[in-house]
């Protein structure tokens, strides 16, 4: 498993930057039109290749210049089969993260002690790309991982059977299904798992119309988890439809078609051929 | 062609944590308050601009209702964050499509100014948001009042240029300036914005009025961008517009403190003076300067529109009434008959469905007028939709050629102008 940290450093103009390495594409991208990656998001990928994890942001207790608050953004890749221990944590760090109240500030404060509160070694580690600093990046987050609790509730029975769900990001039952669908991506299922900031409950409902990123492959599997708007989802986990368009919960409406009155159609292919007869009655007395 | 709304990119040039996301929270929050007297409304655009807009909110609120407000809470940017807001000088939802200006904002993280402080990974986010400023309409350019005021000491005074990084925004001001001057009949218009500026004017629950030193500060450190824009491009328009972005705060304390970039930086508390509420001031001159230049740019589009779709309608009426010989004159007549007896929507449609069959028929030609006549009403009705926008656009844009700036707008050029 491969470890890098965004943050920010300690002078005015030191913006966000990953410490030490970056990861070789920046695939989080590609979700800018779901959901806004500095608020909080978290995109799981498994295909293939492997798997792919971005969470943001993690609140640390330290502040920036001016009192600015610090977050810190954490992208995880790995291979399927990594015989990595510390990918099994991974659901549980997640878990503790959605949960609005104690987790995230309980998963905040464990990574501040992890991560060096001290500007100039961020300031440091953030110049050097080197195996030293990706070392002692792992070695931060392994040591915040190992310090949460390592188990996630059970998910409700029949929650992550369907292959693409959604559910309000506050409801206990979806969090923990996301959780369980995490776990799976990184044991080598494919599909997504996608917290989307922008996505309301009636974008459910709507069979995430406005979003193709998430609407596309329309049979990959995806957990989605959404922003409570108008509490039509409930506390636990939806079906997606596996097809693009509406919900199944959703009649179809039916198209409207222009149909021409009976008759007008026969009435209309009479007068033309009237007009046909009278045309070549027209062009046979000018000849 | 129907014209869609029109967008105007306006470029946002300042440094980090100088409040760039505020201004535009501001603008948003205020603008809808500000301008309903108006005929013009403001509105999110887009489903990002809305979260964002709310989550800034919910966190002014949050930090205000505290009683002790530091400027910098705030998150800051780690990513550029797109905005889009809606002027809509129509009257009614359903005609926004039309009628709506759409103002695009992209906020970054402002340390990007500074080559030194981008890492490579940021060189292409970067040169995209440096391509969105320089071909953006209008520039607005935050400035931290309290850095300006509060260096007293040489040392402080010498940190203020690179805490506001006036090399950097100069540098891009440059080339925001030359880019317009290569377009010299679009717009051009720069805003310097003062922002946190509650504790320097007297008109908005403020105790003391130092509303000149601020002003005479400001052409002093940022003289050079003054300059560099003015060279490049002499008709654009500049103005200093000072605001209060939370208007209900009094500035407690302050000190510089060193600074690993620019030695010293200014950390600022502020207090919420007794009512919590927000009193945002200013922001109002910086909705005139843009809806008076923005609204006489989209007019002078949309003149420009309702000449060509005039000569679109008259050019297709007299295509379907010319004279078109014996057997085109007998079709039209059929086709006339055709038309009141069964009416153009339904002619068309079957000419439509039975196209092959009236070909094999050799009465291709049955419906043509019919069509024609369409082709032509139709833009008969976009001329007369864009000359009821343009009677519109005339009534905003007389209400706000009517509007004056209040007293603390300046033009940065010269003495008091307005």
């Amino acid at each position: 498993m491969r470890v890098h940290v965004m943050t920010r450093g300690g002078g005015l103009r030191q913006e966000y930057a990953f410490l030490g390495e970056a990861p070789g594409e920046s695939w989080w991208r590609r979700y800018e039109a779901v959901t806004n990656l500095q608020l909080p998001s978290l995109l799981v990928e498994s295909d293939r290749a492997g798997w792919r994890l971005y969470l943001a942001p993690i609140a640390m207790t330290m502040v920036g210049p001016g009192g600015t608050s610090i977050g810190l953004v954490l992208v995880l890749e790995g291979e399927h089969g990594d015989p990595d221990a510390d990918v099994d944590r991974v659901p549980a760090l997640v878990h503790r993260w959605l949960d609005p109240d104690r987790g995230s500030a309980e998963v905040g404060r464990t990574f501040s002690a992890a991560f060096p509160q001290d500007s100039g070694t961020i300031t440091r580690w953030r110049a050097e790309a080197g195996d030293e600093t990706r070392r002692l990046v792992a070695r931060g987050f392994r040591t915040a991982v190992r310090t949460l609790p390592a188990r996630v509730p059970p998910a409700s029975p029949g929650a992550t059977t369907a292959e693409r769900w959604a559910g309000a990001v506050d409801g206990e039952a979806s969090r923990a299904a996301f959780a369980h669908r995490v776990g799976e991506l990184l044991r080598g299922a494919r599909g997504r798992a996608v917290v989307a900031n922008y996505c309301l409950e009636p974008d459910v409902h709507d069979g995430l119309a406005g979003y193709p990123v998430l609407g596309e492959p329309a049979a990959e599997p995806l957990a989605l988890l959404v922003q409570r708007s108008d509490d039509s989802l409930g506390d636990a986990p939806v079906v997606l439809p596996v097809s693009r368009g509406k919900a199944p919960s959703r009649l179809p409406e039916p198209e409207p078609t222009a149909v021409a009155p009976a008759g007008v159609g026969t009435r209309l292919v009479v007068s033309a051929l009237l007009v046909g007869v009278l045309l070549l009655i027209g062009l046979l007395t000018i000849w | 062609m129907e014209p869609t709304r029109v967008l105007f990119e306006i470029g946002l040039l300042g440094p980090s944590r100088v409040g760039k996301t505020s201004l535009v929270s501001s603008l948003f929050r205020d603008g809808q308050r500000l301008l309903k007297t108006s005929g013009v409304t403001i509105r999110a655009n887009d489903r990002a601009t809305e979260v964002k807009m709310r989550q800034q909110a919910r966190a002014l609120d949050s930090l205000v209702q505290s009683r002790r407000f530091t400027p910098g809470a705030l998150a800051a940017n780690h990513t550029t964050v797109s905005f889009e807001l809606l002027l809509d000088p129509g009257s009614a939802e359903d005609t926004a499509e039309e009628t709506g200006i759409a103002l695009r904002l992209l906020d970054f993280p402002g340390g990007w100014l500074d080559p030194a402080n981008r890492s490579t990974a940021h060189e292409q986010a970067w040169s995209e948001v440096e391509g969105f400023i320089v071909r953006s309409s209008v520039l607005v350019v935050p400035v931290d009042a309290t850095v300006l005021m509060e260096a007293v000491t040489a040392p402080q005074r010498g940190a203020v240029p690179l805490v506001l990084d006036t090399y950097d925004v100069g540098q891009v001001a440059r080339r925001w300036a030359r880019s317009r001057a290569e377009r010299p009949d679009s717009p051009a218009l720069v805003l310097f914005v003062p922002v946190k500026c509650e504790s320097y004017f007297a008109d908005n629950g403020g105790r003391h009025d130092r509303a000149d030193e601020l002003f005479d500060r400001f052409r002093s450190v940022y003289g050079d961008v003054l300059d560099a824009i003015a060279g490049e491009a002499e008709h654009t328009e500049m103005l200093y517009v000072p605001v209060d972005t939370l208007g209900c705060v009094e500035r407690m304390s302050g000190r510089w403190v060193p600074d690993e970039d620019t030695h010293l930086r200014f950390e600022g508390r502020f207090l919420v003076r007794s009512r919590p509420v927000l009193s945002i001031h200013g922001v109002e001159d910086v909705l005139i300067a843009l809806c008076k230049t923005l609204l006489a740019a989209r007019k002078t589009a949309e003149e420009q529109h309702v000449l060509a779709t005039a000569e679109d309608a008259h050019a297709a009426r007299g295509l379907a009434e010319r004279d078109r010989g014996l057997v085109g004159n007998f079709f039209r007549l059929v086709d006339e008959l055709a038309t009141d007896a069964y009416g153009q929507d339904r002619v068309l449609d079957f000419v439509d469905r039975r196209t092959s069959v009236l070909r094999g028929l050799g009465l291709r030609r049955f419906g043509e007028y019919t069509s024609e006549v369409r082709a032509a009403d139709r833009l008969d009705g976009a001329h007369q939709r864009a000359l009821e926008r343009l009677r519109l656009l005339d009534a905003v844009v007389d209400d706000f050629s009517g509007r004056s700036y209040s007293s603390r707008v300046r033009s940065p050029l010269a003495a008091r102008a307005h």
